[in-house]
């Protein structure tokens, strides 16, 4: 077993600012992630000796470079990267963590078991697919897989691609791809741009998102590739051997619904298609912290203007970044480093006034980047219209292969009101994925309330271990 | 909601609704109220084990057995033109081991014993058990095999059952918390006149339990009581992974486990392959309230013991775990009959981890007493007034 006095789940930007700022006001800090370098998704990126093309895959690169080698360099700070949490729990005193790590570089994973009684969730979140005739052929994929196969391992997933879906993320993945020589056939954006026009004052108060833009248009442009507005991919076509030939986009209305004769069919080898971000609140759901359902939908962890998800005297949970509403890597970058200072508070390590004094700015520039954030989710929201595009034979459940029209049935002759019903009667949710992907659009697809979409992230066991590993007692 | 019914059935588990589809095939106007949906209590957490295997000779295994050919029968009156009645019952059969010589030759003799009062019974050498299972551990000295034994999903099940209950014209209420129990005495009885629920009052002679592990909270409305508590049980769910298991395969320790009345934790292996593809591990069982926390030094027990019984197990990914309450009466048995005190008030709860199999010849049997036709086998091991007055 492991203890440290904080340990902070997630190296992406709010874990290692988290982890960062808690080191500097002399906290032990355990540093624990899943992938097999720091920055997590967002700063995802290739092995150091590889910096070069990395600064030219990200817009600001050099930032995560610095807040990863002050991580990497500090003395409080260690690092257990590859360390996959099974399992979770707190009590009043703490919190144990089960996870399958290497002991030393190169080991086999084993069980670890890491105690504190203080945890900062920083563990992010994930691209968001909505389902559609043919969303499951190979080669339809969400953005940030396209960009995970880019950056982590230098391949572009296709020759000519459609990129589509909704929000910001669509510019840095399409500028990315087009650089390394990918042909980008279509670039749609599913809301107007008139949508800004009540947000000017914060798009104007924000330049450095604005010029951040300014880039990726540049760089698209450079390459001919013109962003269309009011566009969705609402089928993708197959070949008899089951690949992607071409997919087909139509212009809908702002709440989603199809404009019918606007459908025009596009060759493309592989389409990135994203509906923004879900929070990864796996780990979250299984520690028992408040949880909430943010304004576009997401079920996020509830925290107090300080972080914290759940403390007393002896023990406290904080949430940092995405995993407590989608809002960003600057959102995230401030939301760290207030749940790190928070922490060495709560330990002791500062003072309430020092707390104050170096937490003031960033609390002005937190709620500057929330504002931004949440005219994003206002500008680029996913209304329920997108469930007009599936037919009855849309598989709703990839892992398990459940239809829109099986689902229908739970519903109309099963009497099936909410997402637990429909699991149990159609499979829906059940498969390798444990809802992780269709769990929130089948919340969407039923329409249900706050309470069913909470109660459905909740998975007790947060990643698959195999039954040896379980057996052994990391104890013994 | 209609305001006056023949009868009130509390609860939409399997029991509940198998409880009132029989009612309903007698001709009584039957209301099913439930605080939740279909199959939101034990029901949704069980594994649908349909077994004889598992009880030793008595009042039990005779209402078992009954009731293993009321669900086949049930499967023609409900399903869907398809012999698992759209709800994937299978005769699957049970393959019992002991992992040691001593408990085998206690196995072998309880075989004997059920296969005198009507059990089919076929004791496997390790030869014989390698044919069932090819992939069970060769330390394994031999076994029994229950070709009757069968499995049913039970969400599913009592989701079809409740279908064709409502088409048939009975009524139910979702969402409808129960708050009283009404009665009255009525010629020096106390006898029910209605219920009182979050919804509105239904008036009724006739109200049924079947509310399983919370079957003490609907009595204690009518001023009685029932000494049901939970008893907790984990399954462990695997990726899927055709082919490796193919029965319910469990360890002779688990018929010791289920007629144990400890309160601290008992485990032994019951594994099995479903038609999905992933493979069910349990059973574990502990008296601890309603306390659903994951607990991994559980989790460990049941992955080591079923890793025991099937060694290549232990390359399959777990995928979720789970548990639920089973309703468990003092003595293990059911609880079926009117109550001892409130006259109308009748009881169909506390099977334990067994309610999925023996919820069709519970439903039979309630109804024949409240009928007051001749029942099939003399209910008076379940009365509810066994227990005297708890209060």
């Amino acid at each position: 077993m492991i203890r440290s006095e904080v340990i902070v789940v997630g190296a992406g930007p709010a874990g290692m600012n988290a982890a960062l700022h808690a080191a500097n006001s002399e906290c032990e800090v355990l540093l624990i992630d899943n992938g097999n370098r720091l920055g997590g998704q967002y700063w995802r990126h290739m092995p150091k000796e590889r910096d070069s093309l990395n600064y030219s895959l990200h817009y600001d690169f050099a930032k995560a470079v610095k807040l990863r080698d002050a991580v990497l360099n500090h003395d409080k700070i260690t690092v257990k990267s590859q360390a996959q949490i099974w399992s979770a729990t707190a009590n009043d005193k703490g919190v144990v963590l089960h996870a399958l790590a290497p002991r030393n570089l190169g080991d086999l994973p084993t069980e670890i078991v890491f105690e504190t009684q203080h945890l900062i969730l920083a563990t992010g979140a994930y691209d968001r697919a909505l389902p559609f005739p043919g969303w499951n052929i190979p080669g339809v994929m969400t953005p940030g897989a396209a960009q995970s196969l880019l950056k982590g391992h230098g391949v572009v997933a296709g020759k000519k691609m459609v990129i589509a879906g909704t929000g910001p993320f669509l510019l840095p993945v399409a500028s990315s791809l087009v650089e390394q020589g990918v042909e980008v056939v279509g670039l749609f954006e599913a809301h107007s741009p008139k949508r800004w026009v009540r947000h000017l004052s914060v798009l104007l108060s924000n330049l450095g998102k604005l010029f951040e833009g300014f880039h990726y248009a540049w760089i698209l442009n450079r390459h001919a590739v013109r962003m269309k507005f009011g566009y969705a991919v609402v089928e993708a076509h197959a070949s008899d051997a089951g690949i992607l030939t071409a997919v087909t986009v139509a212009r809908i209305r702002p709440d989603f619904t199809i404009l019918v004769g606007s459908e025009k069919r596009i060759e493309c080898d592989a389409a990135a298609i994203g509906w923004g971000f879900t929070p990864d609140t796996s780990l979250a759901g299984a520690l028992g912290l408040p949880q909430k359902v943010d304004v576009d939908g997401a079920v996020v962890v509830s925290v107090d203007e300080r972080q914290v998800a759940l403390a007393n005297s002896e023990m406290s949970v904080h949430a940092a970044g995405e995993v407590t509403g989608v809002g960003g890597s600057v959102l995230s970058l401030h939301e760290g480093a207030l749940a790190g200072l928070s922490c060495a508070l709560l330990r002791g390590k500062i003072t309430e006034k020092q707390y104050r004094d170096s937490t003031k700015n960033i609390y002005a520039a937190r709620l500057h980047a929330e504002k931004f954030a949440r005219v994003l989710k206002d500008v680029y929201v996913v209304p329920d219209g997108w469930r007009n595009w599936v037919t009855p034979s849309t598989l709703i459940c990839r892992c398990e292969e459940v239809s829109c029209g099986q689902v229908d049935a739970a519903v109309d002759e099963l009497g099936a009101r909410n997402s637990r019903d429909v699991k149990l009667f159609s499979r829906v949710g059940m498969g390798m994925c444990q809802g992780r992907v269709c769990g929130r659009n089948i919340a969407g697809y039923l329409g249900t309330d706050d309470a069913d979409r909470i109660r459905n992230a909740r998975r007790p066991i947060i990643a698959p271990i195999t039954l040896g590993e379980l057996a052994q007692d990391p104890l013994l | 909601m209609k305001r006056t019914a023949d009868a009130v059935i509390v609860g939409a588990g399997i029991v509940g609704v198998t409880t009132a589809l029989a009612l309903t095939n007698a001709g009584f106007k039957v209301v099913i109220v439930d605080r939740g949906s279909v199959a939101n209590g034990t029901t949704g957490s069980g594994e649908g084990n349909i077994l004889v295997s598992d009880k030793e000779p008595g009042a039990e295994l005779e209402l078992a057995m009954r009731s293993r050919d009321g669900w086949f029968e049930l499967a023609l009156d409900v399903g869907d033109l398809d012999e698992s009645g759209g709800f994937e019952l299978e005769a699957k059969g049970g393959v019992v081991v002991s992992r040691s010589e001593d408990g085998l030759l206690h196995l072998l003799k309880l075989a004997q014993e059920q296969s005198k009062v009507g059990i089919d019974t076929r004791a496997l050498s390790p030869s014989e058990l390698l044919e069932l299972e090819p992939n069970i551990s060769k330390e394994i000295p031999g076994g029994v095999w229950y070709p009757q034994d069968a499995q049913c999903q039970p969400m599913l099940a009592a989701a079809k059952i409740m279908r064709v209950f409502r088409s048939r014209g009975g009524e139910f209420h979702r969402d409808t918390a129960v708050r009283k129990i009404r009665t009255q005495a009525i010629e020096g009885d106390l006898s029910v006149t209605g219920v009182e629920t979050d919804q509105g009052d239904i008036s009724t002679p006739l109200v049924v339990n079947a509310t399983g592990t919370w079957a003490g909270d609907i009595a204690k409305m009518a001023r009685s009581s029932l000494p049901i508590a939970p008893r907790r049980g984990f399954i462990l769910v695997s990726v899927p992974a055709p082919h490796l298991i193919f029965h319910k395969v469990y360890d002779a320790d688990y018929v010791a486990n289920v007629a144990s009345g400890a309160a601290e934790l008992q485990s032994s292996a019951v594994v099995e392959g479903t038609r999905s593809g992933t493979i069910l591990i349990g059973a574990s069982r502990e008296r601890v309230g309603f306390n659903s926390d994951l607990n991994v030094a559980i989790l460990r027990q049941l992955a080591a013991q079923a890793i025991e019984l099937f060694p290549i197990l232990a390359t399959v990914q777990l995928l979720r775990a789970y548990s639920g309450f089973r309703p468990f009466a003092p003595d293990h048995l059911p609880v079926i009959g009117e109550d001892a005190t409130v006259k109308g008030l009748w009881h169909n709860v506390g099977h334990e981890g067994a309610g999925i199999g023996l919820s069709p010849a519970s439903a039979q049997l309630i109804v024949e007493m409240i009928t007051g036709q001749k029942t099939f086998m003399n209910p008076s091991a379940f009365s509810p007034g066994r227990f005297g007055n708890h209060e």
